[in-house]
């Protein structure tokens, strides 16, 4: 009696969940194949254009000639030059690679740290996870901007401490999705049963938990590339970022502002470029989300 | 409900004391002696001196922090190093300027949010809900500063409808000085509510009691009006509350693009002038204004939402 009372359910709630799976797999998964192909492609396109694109271009990102200065776009230069006669395209390319670089590095060391904190505190409990979510409460009370540019403002600026500013409030967001997935995965019967065969606290975590935890981490990581790039592009046209003549794409808009009714390309292009990293890296970051939650 | 706004009064205490506590070790952030980092090469001893006991450096920490607490518990946060007035008021004048730009933000963005929203959920799948999609994918990947550029160029250069900087006398010119700031700040802010509100909508349509309501005959304006716009109203303020930090953080960015004499603005300046008891400042006010609009935001959403309960 026990027994069929207690299969019945599992055997009820098998074919529930088996049913809408049916229903839904296959338009599905072209649609999200779909996401993550362009995603894909539009990502390694930015990072070609970045790190190929100035081999085909013949001039130097910083080196000043005044005589082409404020020209418009034209065959040699096609998007014209700034005032201190540097090719505008030559920079916007060069302006990607710092910009990708301090977006994916900025994102790829916040993601460990906040993962690992956010994994520890949720498996541990107690203390240690009352602790730092009291301490998340404090740092979210911050508008995460302020907090930054003010950290920059007391440490100075250099690349260095935009890394340690974004550090202070980026790996919040990891911290919090880990934490979470981490209290969920722990009760899970998978858990308990590497506990069972005796597997030690930092085996459960590192190759039990982990992988089930890492998934929306990753996912969220395609947004955070996005927000820390615009986050240096923003400090950038404050004049708090990457200094100057480094081509840094924000800092390019803020030069540009000058010169915004003659040539409105000093500020055009540099935004448009910020754009398309942004667009490429959000439908990488939606296909992945498809692609590693498909039952969402 | 007294009792229940009072406990979350009471669980604000420690956060309150972590914010002071991390604004305190700001200024001590500086590398070296932030006296001579103050100063710079120009700096005299004798005024040295004057800054290190200005900060009460020469004292233990703990002694450090209780001073600071209990200047700040009188609303004084020190003295201005370049205008040499206390800060608070310097702040104090500004701070309306920077609330009105992000309240107006916010504003714009509910009005811009919303209809795309329901929009979007109600024609799921459809081309409209794609392109709405599409849209606040492009719009997330646009810095405001650069969107207010571009709205610059088309508004206020060549159709001459708004004006490109300041704020304005009175309350009119303040809604027509501030209209394309508050909208470079609303845009990328309503691109993300579109987006949670779609989905809170898309919940909402799905949910049993819409069903229930649907099959009960009554009609879709009906079941829209009492069931859908209701429900989704109350996560709605949850998802703007959450808004505001952003919006103020925008409006630092966006102040200096229109030339609004803000505290963004006055934070910019100050940094740049090496004015460390009004970064302090400022920071300090716009981490309290983040809390107190948290802690508004959770009283509307239990008083709309009647299973919040109070106890």
């Amino acid at each position: 009696m026990i027994n069929t009372e207690e299969r019945q359910p599992v055997g009820a709630a098998l074919s529930l969940k088996k049913q809408p799976t049916l229903a839904v797999s296959r338009p599905r998964w072209n649609r999200l194949n779909r996401n993550l192909t362009i995603g894909t492609g539009l990502v390694l396109l930015v990072f070609l254009i970045a790190w190929i694109g100035p081999l085909f271009l013949s001039y130097d990102p910083i080196m000043q000639d005044l005589n082409v200065a404020m020209q418009g776009p034209s065959p040699d230069h096609l998007l014209g030059t700034d005032q201190f006669g540097r090719d505008v395209l030559t920079r916007i390319l060069y302006g990607l690679r710092i910009d990708l670089q301090f977006g994916i590095f900025a994102t790829v060391y916040t993601l460990v740290f906040g993962v690992a904190i956010g994994a520890l505190a949720g498996y541990y409990g107690g203390w240690t996870d009352t602790i730092l979510m009291r301490f998340l409460d404090m740092l979210i009370a911050f508008p995460q901007l302020v907090l930054s540019i003010a950290v920059i403002a007391m440490l100075g600026q250099s690349l260095v401490n935009m890394y340690i500013a974004i550090g202070i409030v980026g790996w919040i967001t990891f911290a919090r999705l880990a934490r979470g997935e981490v209290l969920v995965a722990k009760a899970l019967d998978y858990t308990l049963a590497a506990r069972t065969i005796g597997a030690r606290d930092g085996r459960i975590i590192w190759r039990h938990l982990m992988p089930n935890v890492i998934t929306p981490a990753i996912i969220f990581a395609m947004s955070d590339v996005v927000l820390n790039i615009l986050f240096a592009a923003a400090l950038g046209f404050l004049g708090l970022g990457i200094q100057p003549p480094s081509p840094e794409l924000g800092a390019m808009i803020a030069d540009g502002r000058k010169f915004m009714l003659s040539t409105p390309n000093l500020t055009t292009f540099p935004g448009l470029a910020i754009v398309f990293i942004g667009v490429a890296f959000s439908i990488l970051g939606d296909g992945l989300a498809d692609y590693l939650r498909p039952q969402s | 409900m007294g009792i229940y706004i009072l406990r979350r009064l009471v669980q604000l205490i420690p956060v309150l004391i972590g914010v002071s506590v991390l604004v305190f070790f700001m200024i001590r952030l500086i590398p070296g002696d932030p006296a001579n980092a103050m100063l710079g090469e120009r700096g005299t001893a004798e005024a040295r001196v004057q800054i290190r006991e200005a900060l009460g450096l020469d004292k233990p920490i703990y002694v450090q922090y209780g001073i600071f607490v209990a200047r700040l518990l009188k609303g004084d946060l020190g003295n201005s190093f370049v205008l040499h007035r206390p800060a608070m008021p310097l702040i104090l004048e500004r701070f309306p300027r920077t609330l009105f730009l992000s309240f107006y933000a916010i504003i714009l963005s509910v009005l811009l949010a919303f209809p795309l929203a329901l929009l979007s959920a109600l024609k799921k799948d459809t081309l409209i809900d794609q392109i709405i999609r599409g849209g606040v994918t492009l719009t997330l990947s646009m810095p405001s500063f650069w969107i207010a550029l571009l709205l610059i160029i088309t508004f206020s250069v060549k159709w001459r409808i708004f004006p490109f900087a300041g704020y304005g006398k009175n309350w009119q010119e303040h809604i027509s000085y501030l209209f394309l700031p508050a909208l470079s700040i609303a845009l990328a802010g309503s691109a993300v509510l579109v987006r949670n509100l779609r989905a809170v909508l898309l919940g909402v349509l799905q949910s049993d009691y819409v069903r229930t309501a649907h099959a009960k005959g009554l009609t879709f304006r009906t079941v829209f009006t009492w069931h859908v716009l209701r429900n989704s109203l109350i996560s709605t303020v949850t998802l703007v509350g959450l808004r505001v930090a952003y919006s103020v953080g925008g409006a630092v960015i966006i102040e200096t693009v229109f030339a609004i004499p803000g505290l963004g603005r006055f934070l910019l300046d100050s940094i740049l002038a090496r004015d460390y008891p009004v970064v302090q400042a400022i920071t300090l006010l716009l981490a309290f204004l983040v809390i107190s609009i948290n802690l508004l935001t959770d009283v509307v959403y239990a008083l709309v939402d009647p299973r919040v309960r109070y106890d």
